[in-house]
């Protein structure tokens, strides 16, 4: 704790320093340095702003206005009928609901399995260690293909309900051997050693020192397994019959599939314009609404990146 | 499988049967039967349960408690259960589930427009998944023979050759939409009117003077503005094929796949001099700046952008309506439609697209009452419920006009076609065609819009050709296209009396029942084929592969031999000659 | 001992979900049927796999397929390493957070909205690309879209748009775990910021970047099949026809009716041959990276 603290004030002096854009410590060079990567990323930033704010302006705007290149950067002729028109289906509330249910448990399963799996493999001692980590590693490669994993999951019984969902990905095998690496590398194998001699058996220490230090990975994992469950409709469409479990997403796509259908030929011309001025309007609000609830938990999980200084300590 | 359909025929024999036996009314007959006779409503006295699987469709908000579910359920007495699968994924579902032994396949599977296709369920129905149904078209079948009378062209032989599978069953419940506009819209282009005004020019009827018209919108500035920005002719990525037929047909008759029947015999217009000739008009086009290349890769989106421009730039472009420009914008009334060139030979020939029955219900094997099932889809096939599908319902949807405002439309018809260059209407059909002016009005925003009404046109329906000109709205004559489809049924119906020799369906290659064999060899070869020709048509238009050089065009027909296009043509004879004998 | 109990849940998991399944993967020697089904279906041995190479596109949907994966490896591996480098320097915390919020959303657009706005932007004739190239150069805009090399380009870089800001987050947390009192230590010898990036920041985060790279091509065949479809036209054909998009277009033809044929056995075949060169380079990859680093899978 001693040495956070000083860490800490260390770093309030340096962002001050930063700010002031005066300080001692900033030799001309850095100066220039901490220019450019300034402007680099300020470059960067602004290329990846710029599409996003007109999918925002195109989803406040009438259909017209964006069918007809009239929004640049901010709404035309401003509505927010492209918002009540994908509120309207009930099915978002059920499946706004479903989506953070397999969101928050299908993630903890996730890091669980991850975390468990990885710290053995580790661990430089353990026998047979390469041919567990193939074991996991293979599956990244070859897998079942979707009638197999199918028929598997039916003789399981586990087709149509929740569980069809949160098991057969519980364990991602590329996330496993990031997080193994991490582990690999960050833990100081005299840390374990210490700890034995303290009489620190191999889940005391997995749980008293490992998972404290790593709180940074396994935060950048959570929101990798988090927003790939949020962002899951496959399975989802595969396994579950019934609609009261089915996510947000796959009643989204649902939509989407449908504004990406050119009209067809034997529509009628009345069908055809109507569907197509549908399409315009939904299509950006969708973003809007699919994408913002797991936006707003990035600035939550931020907050572990900056973290983690722990570890340096007990390093140095 | 056997065994199941040994059952199903003996059932269906008993039934026939049973009634045949004095004509009994069905309240007495046997304990298999448990329906009335076929065109008694209701179809069942004691209430049975079907399930149903449709796929969620954005426009139907909930099929259970649908009002057309529940108007159906009253009239026929069976209680309906859905099972909604995926939008765009059913086909992978059933697929699984049939994989897993199909115990969990609903009674009824409804498909959208245009059906499933026969490639696909054969392989089911071969596995025992699916019930023929061939019997019950012979004694079961009734509304569908009602509705299937209004049509002058389209009768139930031509329904049940298209719809029986090389084992010579039935396996499915057909629906129909029979649209003149349809059949020749696929070939038609659409003009921006104030040019040709601007530049004082007819609209062209030839290829050359499609040609010089286009050449005049390049250089003659009919936007006024003194740029020389106008964009003579352009189109969209999902177009293409409208354009094909445009540009090409003159040349060589070009149609869905490209292939073409010359007195039962099957060949591909992609390799013809025909073809080729037609590319050296089209690369000519392009290489003059006549045609905007930015067809191959822009979306529809990006070409509404085009069309929306102030000034127009917009010459024509290749598609039959004008639902790409914005509802509001005034220019969409402006545009007047092309019809199919005169080609070099004199001849005007216009690309057919038939309207063809398609699979858009089976029955499967976990169906306890496929006699019932049929009786259903059959009804769904009926006058009333045709409409009730396609339009909704009588006083919610749509409105019977009263006799003044049919008075007025007519006059107003005869208005506008008095003042066009020729009076088709009178030409044609004299007084005769008054009555099919709009009798009943309908409200086209309930198409895409999420309801709760009808069934958007999923399942089986039949509409014919008079049933369908009944809901036209002939809107606001004072301009041509706000009335376009309406007037355009006029116009097919005497491009159709025109290109009477293309009207004979065996000249058409289409609605081909393959064999499993042939299927494998067309599975095979044929979308890399078809995928080669696109490619080479794109790179000879724009001149990326040069036409008038005999050797590329030599590497070209190479090519498409060595990748097999002579195995694809032989197994399309086969099939074509089975199927027209 | 405690040390395998930790496995027990996970070895079971991956052997019943994973390896299970993976009997399916015989169907690419046999030719399937729904009778059949996976264990009775008819051998036919390496029928599948002629049938695969043997089809006129087999070299141009090889190439093109690893064209596009090479190039977006090299290009595109870099970027988030270089990003979260950068950001790591900068020690303004709100404006990190900004930056990093802001650059990780684009993984969120989905494909299809995506293909839809690069068409719109890149258009030549009325796009802001084909606008502002007409403005500065004076002439028409060359079509990105309707060359093969265009394709690639709008390809990989809209690619790096989408995921630099995205695959930054990584790093980022590899960079959490550099001791600061190293960068205090080396700046009190004088070494610039630019030396802490090069000689404490990077080695910090060289294994994790080894990983990274040996998992990254373990997948070199995986191209997915949208948005090249989408981006797909007559045009640029030739250098956009990828494995994912000849296996998709060939059930479907004769277009009379919804649905393509399903050849289970073909796209069994495909996966097998993709998972298979997946495998041996990575297991390549992974042994140069042994070689050279001490970082390896296994």
């Amino acid at each position: 704790m001693r040495s956070k603290n000083r860490l800490n004030m260390r770093e309030v002096r340096a962002l001050r320093a930063d700010r002031r854009g005066t300080a001692i410590a900033l030799a001309r060079s850095d100066r220039i340095f901490l220019a450019v990567v300034y402007g680099i990323i300020l470059l960067g930033t602004l290329i990846v702003l710029y599409p996003l704010l007109y999918v925002l302006a195109a989803s406040f705007s009438s259909p017209s206005a964006v069918t007809q290149g009239r929004v640049v950067i901010w709404p035309v002729e401003f509505t927010l009928a492209g918002y009540k028109q994908v509120l309207a289906y009930q099915r978002v509330g059920i499946g706004y609901r479903n989506t953070i249910f397999y969101t928050l448990a299908g993630t903890t399963i996730n890091v669980f399995v991850t975390l468990i799996c990885a710290y053995p493999l580790s661990r430089k001692g353990l026998p047979h260690r390469n041919f567990f980590t193939f074991l996991f590693a293979f599956t990244m490669m070859f897998g079942g293909g979707l009638m197999p994993t199918y028929l598997l999951l039916n003789r399981l019984g586990m087709v149509n309900t929740v569980w069809a969902i949160l098991i057969p990905g519980a364990l991602s095998a590329y996330q496993m051997i990031v997080v193994r690496t991490f582990f690999a590398s960050t833990i100081p194998d005299d840390l374990l050693e210490s700890a034995k001699i303290d009489g620190c058996n191999d889940y005391q220490f997995f749980w008293y020192f490992v998972l404290p230090l790593s709180t940074a990975v396994i935060a950048v994992i959570g929101l990798q397994y988090a927003v790939g469950h949020w962002n899951s409709y496959f399975s989802a469409m595969i396994y579950l019959q019934n609609p009261d479990l089915y996510p947000l997403q796959v009643f989204l796509r649902e939509i989407l599939v449908m504004s990406q259908i050119d009209t067809p030929e034997f529509m009628d011309d009345h069908a055809a314009e109507a569907i197509q001025s549908m399409k315009n309007l939904i299509k950006y609000a969708l973003i809007v609404v699919s994408t913002a609830p797991i936006l707003s938990i990035y600035p939550l999980i931020q907050k572990y990146f900056v973290k983690g200084v722990m570890i340096g300590s007990i390093k140095g | 499988m056997s065994l199941k359909k040994t059952c199903i025929r003996t059932l269906a024999v008993l039934l026939v049967l049973s009634m045949a036996w004095g004509g009994l009314a069905s309240a007495q007959v046997s304990a298999e039967v448990i329906h009335n006779e076929k065109g008694v409503l209701p179809i069942v006295n004691e209430p049975i349960t079907l399930t149903v699987g449709v796929s969620q469709n954005t426009m139907v908000q909930d099929w259970q408690t649908n009002k057309q579910t529940l108007y159906l359920e009253e009239k026929t007495g069976i209680n309906l259960e859905f099972v909604v699968y995926p939008l765009n994924e059913m086909q992978t579902k059933l697929e699984l589930a049939i994989a897993a032994g199909g115990g969990d396949l609903p009674d009824i599977l409804l498909f959208e427009t245009p059906g499933i296709r026969q490639s696909v369920l054969m392989p089911w129905a071969e596995a025992g998944m699916i019930l023929p149904l061939t019997e019950y078209y012979d004694s079961l079948l009734y509304w569908g023979k009602e509705t299937l009378a209004l049509s002058d062209d389209i009768d139930l032989d031509f329904v049940k050759k298209y719809l029986t599978s090389y084992d010579g069953e039935i396996y499915g419940v057909y629906g129909i939409t029979e649209s003149i506009n349809n059949q020749y819209a696929i070939s038609r282009v659409l003009m921006y009117g104030p040019w040709l005004e601007a530049l004082d020019k007819e609209m062209p009827a030839t290829t050359e003077e499609f040609y010089n018209y286009l050449i005049d919108m390049r250089d003659k500035d009919p936007n006024g503005n003194g740029i020389r920005d106008e964009i003579p002719f352009s189109g969209y990525s999902g177009a293409l094929d409208n354009a094909k037929r445009f540009l090409m047909t003159p040349f060589v008759y070009t149609q869905q796949d490209y292939w073409i029947a010359e007195d039962g015999v099957i060949s591909s217009a992609a390799t013809k001099d025909g073809w080729r000739e037609g590319l050296r008009y089209v690369n000519k086009l392009f290489s003059e700046g006549l045609i905007d290349p930015a067809m191959f890769t822009q979306d529809q989106a990006t070409l509404t952008v085009a069309l929306s421009q102030e000034p127009n730039v917009i010459g024509g472009y290749a598609r039959w309506s004008t639902t790409n420009l914005a509802a509001d914008d005034a220019d969409r009334y402006l545009y007047r439609r092309l019809e199919q060139l005169q080609g070099p030979d004199g001849k005007t020939v216009k690309s057919w697209w038939p309207s063809m029955p398609t699979i858009d219900a089976v029955i499967t094997k976990n169906c306890e009452h496929p006699e019932v099932a049929f009786m259903l889809l059959d009804y769904l096939n009926s006058i009333e419920m045709s409409i009730i599908t396609r339009y909704g319902y009588e006083g919610v949807n749509w409105f019977p006009n009263d006799e003044e405002t049919i008075k007025a439309q007519q006059e107003k018809f005869i208005e506008f076609w008095q003042n066009q260059p020729e009076n088709l209407l009178e030409k044609f059909y004299g007084e005769d065609a008054l009555p099919l002016v709009a009798k009943n009005r309908y409200d086209t925003t309930q198409w895409g819009t999420l309801q709760n009404d009808w069934w958007a046109g999923v399942g089986p329906d039949s509409m014919t050709y008079h049933l369908d000109t009944q809901f036209y709205d002939l809107g606001n004559l004072d301009n041509e296209l706000s009335a376009m489809s309406y007037v355009n049924e006029f116009i097919a119906k005497y491009a159709y009396e025109q290109a009477a020799q293309y009207r004979d369906i065996s000249k058409v290659v289409t609605g081909l029942v393959f064999t499993q064999e042939e299927q494998e060899v067309v599975n095979r070869y044929f979308s890399e084929i078809l995928s080669y020709i696109n490619e080479s048509w794109a790179a000879f238009a724009i001149g990326a592969m040069d036409v008038n050089n005999d050797g590329v065009w030599q590497d070209y027909l190479n090519t498409l031999e060595k990748m097999g296009i002579d195995k694809v043509t032989e197994a399309v004879q086969t099939c074509y000659t089975r199927m027209n004998q | 001992m405690p040390l395998y109990s930790f496995l027990i849940i996970p070895v079971v998991y991956v052997i019943v979900f994973r390896y299970i399944p993976m009997l399916g993967a015989q169907l690419a020697f046999r030719r399937y049927s729904i009778l059949g089904g996976i264990w009775n279906s008819r051998w036919v041995g390496f029928e599948n796999f002629e049938m695969f190479f043997n089809s006129y596109q087999f070299n141009r949907v090889l190439s093109n397929t690893l064209r596009l994966s090479l190039y977006l490896i090299f290009a595109g591996f870099p970027f988030p390493v270089i990003f979260a480098l950068l950001l790591n320097t900068i020690r303004a915390r709100r404006f990190k957070r900004v930056v990093q919020t802001v650059t990780y959303m684009p993984h969120f657009i989905s494909t299809t909205v995506l293909v839809g706005i690069m068409l719109q932007f890149f258009n030549v004739n009325y796009g802001i690309y084909g606008k502002l190239y007409t403005a500065l150069v004076g002439a028409r805009a060359p079509d990105l879209f309707s060359s093969g090399t265009g394709f690639v380009n709008l390809y990989i870089w809209s690619g790096i748009w989408q995921d630099f800001g995205w695959g930054s987050i990584m790093y980022l947390a590899a960079l959490t775990n550099v001791n600061p009192e190293l960068h205090e230590a080396a700046q009190l010898d004088g070494a610039s910021r630019f030396q802490c990036m090069l000689h404490i920041d990077i080695p910090a985060i060289i294994p994790i970047i080894t990983i990274m790279l040996v998992l990254r091509a373990g997948s070199v065949m995986n191209i997915g099949f949208e948005k090249v479809f989408l981006m797909q036209n007559d045009l640029n054909i030739a250098a956009s026809e990828v494995i994912s998009t000849y296996e998709y277009k060939r059930g479907f033809v004769v277009s009379s009716g919804i649905g393509s044929t399903t050849d289970v056995s073909l796209s069994t075949t495909i996966g097998l041959f993709n998972s298979t060169i997946n495998l041996l380079v990575l297991v390549v990859v992974n042994f140069v990276a042994g070689k050279l680093g001490e970082t390896s899978l296994w």
